[in-house]
């Protein structure tokens, strides 16, 4: 009895498990917190979003313990995840194994009643025999591109079933996908590198994410040059960096890249992902001196301690001329001095300030992601998957019965929401058809009816 | 005035004279069946208009013309147009071309308000300089096009269903995006405000719609003609747009890569593209239940269209920050 009674459990357990309803409660819980981690700023996120500011588990301490400002790390996301995860192998096994056998086994045939229980079916009562009947359906269906199957007085008429691979595939693919994330998260690493001209760094020392299992090769990168294409109005255009790549000491490789456009090397991609102008380079009556610059609304600002109530403040717009102020402590306005080209000095000012030259750093993400591969091949099942969707699958299914004196009714029905517009226009265009076949008036319109709960 | 700028001008113009042409049509619709056939073909003439801008616009500019709010707006609105001609190409009733029709003006009457800064042709910035944002962005923008269209259609069909309490409260919490897409963008008032208006206001606007809902299908929907019309519609445009904006999200991922060395980082554009992708596929298996009913995929394809508002436009009216900010409205 307590075997029983454990069997029932664990078969209901596994019924839910493999359900359509679980996948549906999944997907919303998973659509809930994608719309939290859009719009609630995440730890780590480029740039913070709302209303929070920088001080977000200050401002929202409820949420911040919730994990709401890391949403896509917290337990509640990584447990629909697991659950979609679970849910998707149950439904393979117990759904799709099924499916796969009834598209190897011969058509299902329906009789008149099972017919007649369908979600949406048309009866008529046509004065010819049955087999006249089925003969006008087999040719006319395969007229409109049908394969028909006939047994005895019942017929099924199917169309599309490549759309039934829409679920499988796209279903692979997501455990395909989670292989590929599974790698990455054990096996890659990245980091960034902020070099200037001829700055050279090893990337295990820059190194920001590394899987447990990652082996960090033993690469040194040294930037030989950078530069910034602008368009006539001075706004960036493209960022280029010649990199050269040593591998334990002796150089291995040189290149170029720019935005859109990485370079890898030894499964290594470097891609150009900022630059800037860190610095400007003066010479102060001959003294040379680097103004190091900062971030402002339209450019980067630099200042530089001429004496203890004097302040030259150096500005980079985006333009080629470095615009030179100076600020005396007192005053609360800098006065404007002149705007440089590389070479020039500021004109009637008794210090000699000579703008040598733009310092510039670029950018350099750097990634190994040996489960990169295995999520692209998981991507391309998704979008196969999601052109199946496409295919509009149609199964119609026929029954006649016979009415005695020569007549006889004809079943025409089919299940599913998919495609139904469809089906109907089929079913209605064979009762026209019918119609005008046996033109007769002792042909009733089809009686219409819908089985939806 | 630039030929862009008078084609844009002409699709507008023949967007609003169709919207009305078809309100006139649907309320006569024994004594001026001409109106309506003259909207249906003035929306094509909008078509060709629109077409012609873009190219107008790429041949001005030298590239693919999208790069900002302005642009994708107008293939946005071309992607309405384009839905109209690939799923009313029968001659439906005139409200199915009257919803193109209020939603083509509505775009265009958006763009126009945008800061004239934005409708200005502008040099790409770097990230934007590359063969995927022809690949990329057209199929996403095309696919919300297709959502709108499905999602309208889906509050109809519910109307049509006889659940019009549902309905109603569908349209309003509709209403409530536009006003917060309206305030947000003339900066009306600040960006919490409008946050705290919009989501405090679909928080309970989608409580009352699933409470009314469960109401109101106790009873069995009334299969009438524009019942199961618009149902096909829908299910054609989700079906049509699904694998877009599968292409749109993957290709994506592939061009993040190339450009960022991450194919995904949890962008609030991805993640609201994720919940989008995922409501459309709840929608999908909802429909593959054989038992399924017809008003509850509406319902499905509504919150759907929600979310397609807030990924395509959420970033410029509610202020959401991240990767994808060239889409904003500074």
């Amino acid at each position: 009895m307590r075997l029983l009674k454990t069997n029932q459990v664990s078969s209901s357990i596994c019924s839910f498990l493999s359900s359509l309803q679980f996948t549906i409660v999944l997907l919303l819980l998973l659509i809930v917190l994608a719309i939290s981690g859009a719009c609630i700023p995440q730890i780590g996120q480029a740039e913070s979003a709302l209303t929070s500011g920088p001080n977000f588990e200050q401002t929202f301490p409820l949420l911040a313990r919730l994990g709401l400002n890391d949403v896509f790390n917290s337990w509640s996301f990584l447990i629909c995840v697991a659950g979609l995860f679970v849910n998707l192998i149950a439904c393979t096994i117990s759904r799709m194994s099924e499916k796969i056998r009834r598209r190897l086994k011969p058509d299902d045939l329906l009789d008149s009643s099972q017919v007649a229980g369908l979600r949406q079916v048309v009866s008529f009562d046509i004065p010819c025999g049955t087999a006249s009947v089925l003969e006008y359906l087999q040719s006319n269906m395969e007229a409109l591109g049908y394969k028909v199957s006939v047994g005895g007085k019942c017929a099924v008429f199917q169309k599309g079933r490549a759309a039934w691979l829409a679920a499988p595939l796209t279903h692979l693919g997501l455990v395909i996908l989670l292989l590929g994330v599974m790698i990455s998260l054990l096996f890659s690493y990245s980091g960034n590198l902020n070099l200037k001209e001829g700055d050279t760094e090893n990337i295990s020392g820059a190194i920001e994410q590394r899987g447990p299992l990652a082996h960090v090769a033993e690469l040194s990168v040294k930037l030989l040059s950078t530069k910034s294409d602008s368009h006539a109005g001075g706004e960036p255009k493209q960022w280029f960096s010649t990199l050269s790549v040593s591998k334990s000491g002796k150089q291995s490789f040189s290149g170029s890249l720019c935005v859109n456009s990485p370079l890898t090397f030894d499964g290594i991609d470097f891609c150009q992902s900022d630059w800037k102008m860190a610095a400007v380079a003066l010479s102060l009556n001959n003294r040379k001196v680097s103004v190091p610059l900062a971030d402002m609304p339209h450019g980067r600002m630099g200042v530089l301690n001429l004496s203890d109530d004097l302040i030259l403040i150096c500005a980079l717009d985006g333009g080629p001329h470095l615009k030179v102020y100076l600020k005396e402590k007192t005053v609360s306005r800098p006065r404007f001095l002149a705007a440089l080209a590389q070479g020039q000095i500021v004109p009637n000012f008794p210090v000699v300030i000579r703008y040598e030259k733009g310092l510039p750093q670029s950018g350099i993400k750097f990634k190994c992601d040996p489960g990169l591969w295995v999520t692209y091949t998981a991507f391309i099942f998704f979008f196969l998957g999601s052109i199946f969707v496409a295919v509009p699958n149609l199964k119609i299914w026929a029954a006649v019965e016979s009415l005695g004196d020569g007549a006889s009714t004809c079943r025409l029905g089919f299940n599913g929401v998919k495609s139904a517009h469809i089906m109907r226009e089929h079913v209605r265009q064979i009762e026209r058809g019918m119609k005008r076949q046996f033109n007769t008036d002792a042909l009733e319109r089809g009686v219409v009816t819908s089985n939806e709960r | 005035m630039s030929a862009e700028t008078t084609f844009v001008n002409a699709a507008g113009f023949s967007s609003l004279l169709s919207l009305w042409m078809f309100a006139v049509g649907s309320a006569f619709p024994a004594r001026l069946r001409g109106v309506g056939a003259a909207a249906v073909h003035l929306l094509h003439f909008c078509f060709v208009c629109t077409s012609i801008s873009l190219l107008v616009r790429a041949w001005e500019s030298a590239r693919f013309p999208i790069a900002n709010l302005y642009e994708s707006l107008l293939l946005f609105s071309w992607g309405l147009l384009l839905a109209f001609v690939v799923l009313f190409k029968r001659t439906g009733p005139l409200y199915l071309g009257c919803l193109t029709a209020l939603c083509v003006t509505l775009v265009f009457l958006y763009a126009s308000w945008l800061p004239p800064g934005l409708h200005e042709i502008k040099p790409l910035m770097p990230a934007l300089v590359s063969f995927w944002r022809v690949i990329h962005v057209p199929p996403l923008i095309v696919s919300y096009a297709f959502f709108i269209t499905s999602g309208l259609l889906a509050i109809l069909n519910l109307w049509s269903a006889r659940r019009r309490r549902t309905a109603i409260s569908c349209l309003m919490a509709l209403a409530l995006c536009v006003v917060s897409i309206y305030l947000g963008t003339l900066k009306l008032a600040s960006a919490p405000t409008i946050n705290l208006l919009f989501w405090c206001g679909l928080t309970v606007s989608c409580f009352a719609i699933l409470l009314l809902f469960w109401m109101e299908t106790k009873s069995k929907p009334v299969r009438t003609e524009l019942y199961e019309m618009t149902e096909a519609i829908c299910q054609k445009s989700i079906t049509i747009a699904f694998p877009l904006l599968t292409f749109g999200i993957v290709t994506g991922a592939f061009w993040a890569n190339h450009a960022w060395g991450a194919y995904w980082t949890w962008d609030p554009k991805e993640s609201m593209s994720l919940a989008t992708w995922l409501s459309y596929a709840a929608y999908l298996h909802l429909r593959a239940r054989e038992d399924c009913r017809t008003d509850s995929l509406s319902l499905c394809a509504f919150l759907g269209l929600l979310l397609t508002i807030l990924t395509y436009l959420g970033f410029s009216f509610l202020g959401m920050g991240g990767l994808h900010t060239y889409g904003n409205l500074a």
